[in-house]
């Protein structure tokens, strides 16, 4: 309210000031047409605005000096010099009550004479009260100045900004002197601030955009016959003027959303157990260089299964993928094109601006919908946006010798790729990349600009776009950190899909501003787990039998396939039995040890699903997340670019899916193992082999047996003091508990000697094994 | 009221512009390119604090991209500068009479852009339309 109050002082100012020229023409000449015409309006609109808000004095005068000058316009009355000097005493007055409602001060003085003068009625000299604080009158707090202006006035600023770099380059080129330098600084400062203020400009209360929501509530309510209160918080945020009316209208729309569709009737609503009145409460607040606009309703939320539904009908998805959707899954189908959970369409909501738009109107100011629906209970809505849309921290990046820049906001890490936690993985021509057993799809910067060969050593950056996953983008450098004041650029250059906008470097050189999203996409990099379905598999080849392949979810969420025929069982594993030994990951099965593949290099927790596969000759372990279905396929399958665990990709049920490849886990995985662990005795009642010699020989993969039970073992540990354990055994491995031998015959090794023990236990154990 | 016309070269015909859509004329120093975009659409260019896009004007007529010519033509186009790289800036004159209507069939890039012809000096140029330029030969197929 204060900001639309704000607006009508400083009109009803400006028109004012405007139409002072227009009275003392009228008063020289009152037979004037077009000087009466003009003071006409302004005591119309200024009688109209004074209505709305609810200031009686102003209205009362307005009203009168309207009803006269109609007459006069009419000819019903003459314009003679009382009724000018009347009409004329009634401006004065408006102006000065319109300043004292900005100054919060009280005109005292009587109207009902100036009415009266209208009239005819003798003009009885005032009994001025004198108001000092009439005389000072404020200066004007505010003036009203246009866009463009403020644009121009922004750019002056940028251009000032370069050349303050461009002379900060050159005088780092050469050695300039102290004073120079200092003065520099000054100057530097200053504009600084003279940014800061100029960026201030552009900057507006939220409250503009909150002010519309009550009437829209009101009347969206009373012609649905809902009950509803709107709760309004957090008006005094700022935000810039461009990024206020980009919000505007998916705001609008949630608005009226969440009243036609989330709030239910009284009777509904009592019937759950609620209070008759719904209620909606929209705030905003600040979050570090982010603003946050929440709406919230306690309404019967989102209904995810009649989403599913609806999607199942248009086709977006099969039941079976519909079934392996969670809650939240769910719920983000509201952002799908054409669904709506709305039973009708109603003249309210159903303007086929659907959730979809409000999210791409978001998602193109680098904002966010997050939504958070609890059935029955209610849904909050989240936008998320940026505090400016001018300037932006972004990372500035090198590729094929060309600078771009990154929004921050999407970066997740960087790391270098020639680091030891990063592993290439080419599969099917593409590349996948595993950053600490996390692994995502991978592409340079330098193949998605079509430029040259990418620098060898790149650098990948992890970006994750808003409303999508995460990737890894290699890029030839990483420069720097900055602020940039990014503008649109030309829709030719839009058109590429590639670009969110453009900046200027430093040297004053345009750089584009790459859009995270657009990458992924022109990457072919699809996110949507549950992607449209692509074209059938043709049906090129009917000579082929059908192959029974198992589909399954990997742990990285990517769908893999196996021949059914290489698999023995499916089994449960508690992650416990998952070790690392030796260097990679095993799990033991009963009695065994069984090398597992499938799992990176990360322990996988709680419940393990793994695959048994057996060559007949080694046992092999594949970790996965879950089974999704058994197929009958003869997809063509494209073998991957190299040999790996991925030996190609096939289209099964019009999703891509990697075929894992049974030869090469067998290759890589699975060395011949023995039938049996080798056995190794210790020395029963030695509390230094059973705690600390023991759990080490264990690691190497022999069972441990001690005493009485070593009847039948591989190796014989025996201490310097005793005997070993068991006489039957093949091979006897003494330890010495002093560093120095005893004599020239002492074969044995000293406890601590590590990587004697070592070599000595493989050495032995390979014998047997 | 007399127009003004921009005289200049473009793909080495003679033509003119409607001045009062011209903003400026500069010399391109080093343009940045743009990657995957349309092929008139030569790169990016610094003007000051502005961005501007730079068009290639002989490959929005469809003939292969000019290598050289460092003048261009600054020409704001539905919010966004674009400067216009051009053969060759001549002179800007007073039209003697309204263009006139094309009369003769054009090259296909030509008859997209052209809006009529003028009589300067006794030279008988067409009146390029350079919004037409801007938006390229693919977007005015999609239209």
């Amino acid at each position: 309210m204060d900001e639309l109050i704000n607006d009508f002082i400083a009109e009803t100012r400006d028109m004012l000031q405007a139409l002072s020229g227009q009275v003392v023409a009228w008063e020289a000449s009152p037979g004037n047409r077009e000087q009466l015409d003009e003071i006409f309006r302004f005591v119309h609109t200024v009688k109209g605005n004074s209505g709305f808000f609810d200031l009686p004095r102003i209205e009362a005068l307005s009203h009168a000096a309207e009803d006269v000058l109609a007459a006069v316009r009419a000819g019903k009355r003459q314009a003679d010099a009382a009724l000018v000097s009347a009409v004329l005493a009634i401006l004065d007055r408006i102006g000065s009550l319109v300043e004292a409602i900005e100054t919060g001060e009280s005109v005292v003085a009587d109207d009902e004479r100036l009415i009266a003068a209208l009239d005819g009625k003798a003009l009885a000299p005032e009994a001025t009260v004198p108001d000092a604080s009439h005389e000072p009158r404020r200066a004007a707090r505010s003036i009203r100045i246009s866009v463009e202006l403020l644009d121009r006035i922004m750019n002056g600023v940028s251009d000032t900004v370069l050349a303050r770099n461009e002379l900060a380059r050159r005088m780092r080129e050469t050695a300039s002197h102290v004073e120079v330098e200092a003065a520099f600084d000054r100057v530097s400062a200053c504009i600084a601030e003279i940014r800061d203020a100029v960026m201030r400009t552009r900057m507006q209360r939220i409250d503009t955009l909150f002010t519309g929501l009550p009437r829209i509530v009101r009347d969206l309510a009373a012609e649905l016959g809902k009950q509803v209160t709107l709760d309004v918080d957090g008006g005094d945020v700022e935000l810039d003027r461009e990024m206020i009316e980009t919000i505007r209208d998916p705001l609008t729309h949630i608005v009226r959303n969440a009243v036609d569709h989330g709030i239910e009737p009284s009777t509904d609503r009592l019937r759950a157990g609620k209070s008759s009145t719904g209620t909606l409460r929209v705030s905003a607040r600040q979050a570090g260089n982010q603003i946050l606009i929440d709406v919230s309703d306690d309404g019967r939320g989102i209904d995810g299964e009649a989403l599913v539904r609806k999607a199942i009908g248009a086709g977006l998805f099969t039941k079976e993928a519909a079934d392996r959707q969670t809650a939240q899954q769910k719920v983000q189908l509201i952002f799908e094109p054409g669904l709506s959970t709305a039973r009708e369409v109603t003249a309210v909501s159903g303007r086929g601006v659907g959730m979809d738009v409000v999210r791409s109107n978001i998602e193109r100011i680098g904002g966010l919908v997050e939504v958070d629906s609890k059935p029955g209970q209610g849904l909050r809505l989240t936008l998320r946006v940026p505090l400016t849309l001018t300037i932006i921290p972004a990372l500035t990046i090198l590729s094929g010798g060309r600078a771009y820049a990154i929004p921050r906001s999407a970066i997740e890490e960087i790391i270098g790729a020639s680091s030891g936690a990063v592993r290439l993985e080419p599969v099917g021509g593409a590349s996948m990349v595993s950053i600490r057993g996390r692994r995502m799809p991978y592409v340079t910067l330098s193949a998605l600009l079509g430029a040259d060969d990418p620098a060898p050593d790149q650098t990948i950056v992890l970006l994750k776009p808003a409303g999508g996953d995460i990737y890894a983008l290699g890029v030839d450098k990483v420069c720097d950190h900055e602020e940039l004041v990014v503008k649109p650029a030309a829709p030719a250059v839009m058109a590429a899909g590639l670009y969110a906008g453009t900046t200027l470097a430093d040297d004053g050189r345009p750089v584009l501003l790459l859009d995270p999203s657009g990458l992924a996409a022109c990457a072919g990099i699809d996110f949507s787990e549950e992607a449209a379905p692509v074209e059938i598999v043709p049906a090129a080849a009917p000579e082929r039998e059908p192959v029974s392949m198992l589909l399954f979810r990997a742990f990285d969420g990517s769908r893999r396939a196996i021949r059914l025929g290489a698999v023995e069982r499916i089994e449960d594993v508690d992650s416990a039995l998952v070790a690392r030994t030796g260097g990679r990951l095993r799990v033991s099965i009963g009695d065994r040890i069984v090398p597992l593949a499938g799992c990176g290099d990360t322990l996988p927790t709680g419940k393990l699903r793994i695959l048994r596969m057996n060559d007949g000759a080694s046992d092999l372990a594949y970790g996965f997340a879950e089974v999704i279905d058994i197929v009958a396929t003869n997809a063509d399958v494209q073998p991957a670019a190299a040999p790996g665990e991925i030996g190609g990709v096939a289209l099964i049920e019009g999703e891509q899916v990697e075929i894992v490849d049974p030869f090469w886990l067998f290759a890589t995985h699975a060395a011949p193992q023995p039938d049996r662990r080798p056995v190794c005795a210790l020395p029963e009642g030695d509390a230094w082999m059973e705690h600390i010699l023991r759990p080490l020989i264990e690691s190497l993969g022999y069972e441990v047996v001690s005493g009485a039970a070593a009847t039948d073992c591989d190796i014989a540990i025996a201490s310097d003091e005793g005997a070993p354990a068991a006489s039957s055994a093949a091979d006897i491995i003494r330890i010495r508990s002093r560093p120095e031998r005893a004599g020239q015959n002492d074969n044995s090794i000293y406890r601590y000697d590590r990587a004697a023990l070592l070599s000595a236990l493989a050495a032995k154990g390979k014998r047997h094994g | 009221m007399a127009e003004l016309l921009l005289i200049l070269r473009i793909a080495g015909e003679r033509v003119a512009f409607p001045a009062s859509e011209v903003e400026s004329v500069i010399e391109l120093e080093e343009i940045t390119p743009v990657p995957r975009t349309a092929a008139h659409v030569a790169g990016l260019t610094a003007l000051r604090s502005r961005v501007l896009t730079v068009i290639d004007c002989r490959a929005s007529l469809g003939l292969s991209p000019s290598a050289d010519g460092n003048e261009a033509v600054v020409v704001p186009s539905d919010g966004h500068p674009y400067a216009l790289r051009v053969d060759g800036v001549e002179d800007v004159v007073e039209a003697t009479a309204p263009p006139s209507a094309l009369a003769l069939p054009l090259g296909s890039g030509w008859a997209r852009v052209a809006r009529g012809t003028v009589d300067v000096e006794g030279d008988l140029l067409l009146l390029v339309d350079p919004h037409a330029l801007v938006s390229g030969p693919a977007l005015m197929a999609a239209a």
